[in-house]
């Protein structure tokens, strides 16, 4: 299991890297902003999942987002993020997200929402 | 601009300790305990050359600033002292160190995000965009404000220490 994670928040990352590494995730690839996040996504082949932080610089979550979707990669996408406002959410889902993660949260929450959206292969 | 009214300014206060208290506890699992809440009525920094019977510890305390605009405009600052903010660091990536660095810089400019953050989700009416935060290796005694604002002044026990936050707020 390979996942892309992207925030500009160092800290953020080892959070949520920490998180990943207590499930069955083998590969976490980190990215500062979208721009390096595209860059090392690629052809988006060996990802299983991209988890994404909304307010980035350089190119944001939800410019990241669309992106991927518009080049027609349909892996899972988790929002990490503050906004709630529904009409923000509403943006979220149209670029394609699948789920998201409300900031903060603590590490059970983390756990159950990835359980969701990434299928255990163990148990599969 | 204008100040705030007691009702705004209650919601507004409101937002912030519910936010701040649910960061402490979702992202490392500790409460906190609000001591008391004050009006700012001293604006000008209590070291320094403000008052020369003070030491200046430049690096005793730190303190996250984030601005806020939208119906509202001014500033949430986070000060605590340096061993809160190691703590702070510690328990939320297990980055151990007995002196400040980047990674505790980080950290705070996180707990900065995260409070602002949630506080803005908390209020959603008043169409708020936040700032990127700034940390500052200065804590509440050097902290100064115009005199057109009235901040706030909430005190918090974290880890037995002393955690301030400053709410310097006016409608625009």
């Amino acid at each position: 299991m390979k996942v892309l994670l992207v925030d500009d928040s160092g800290v953020m990352r080892k959070i949520i890297a920490r998180g990943l590494n207590s499930l069955w995730v083998d590969e976490v690839v980190e990215a500062a902003d979208g721009v390096e996040a595209l860059s090392k996504f690629g052809d988006g082949v060996g990802f299983d999942m991209i988890l994404t932080d909304w307010n980035m610089p350089n190119m944001n979550g939800l410019e990241f987002v669309k992106a991927v979707r518009n080049d027609g990669h349909k892996l899972p996408i988790m929002m990490i993020t503050t906004e709630t406002e529904k009409s923000q959410v509403l943006l979220a889902i149209q670029a394609g997200v699948n789920d998201y993660l409300v900031k903060p949260f603590d590490q059970e929450t983390l756990q159950k929402k990835l359980e969701r959206v990434i299928p255990n292969p163990t148990l599969a | 601009m204008p100040l705030l009214s007691l009702d705004i300014e209650t919601v507004i206060a409101n937002a912030i300790d519910s936010s701040i208290r649910e960061t402490f506890s979702l992202m490392i699992g500790q409460e906190l305990t609000h001591v008391q809440t004050n009006r700012v009525v001293n604006k000008m920094p209590t070291v320094g050359k403000y008052n020369q019977n003070r030491p200046v510890d430049y690096d005793e305390e730190i303190t996250v600033v984030v601005g806020l605009s939208g119906q509202l405009q001014g500033s949430v600052s986070v000060c605590m002292d340096l061993e809160s903010a190691l703590l702070w660091t510690e328990n939320l990536i297990d980055h151990q160190s007995a002196t400040l660095d980047q990674t505790v810089i980080d950290a705070i400019s996180e707990l900065g995000n995260i409070v602002t953050g949630g506080a803005k989700r908390r209020l959603e009416d008043r169409d708020l965009a936040l700032g990127l935060p700034y940390v500052m290796l200065a804590g509440k005694s050097r902290l100064a404000f115009p005199s057109s604002c009235e901040p706030l002044q909430v005190e918090y026990a974290f880890g037995g220490h002393e955690m301030n936050v400053f709410i310097s707020l006016t409608t625009a």
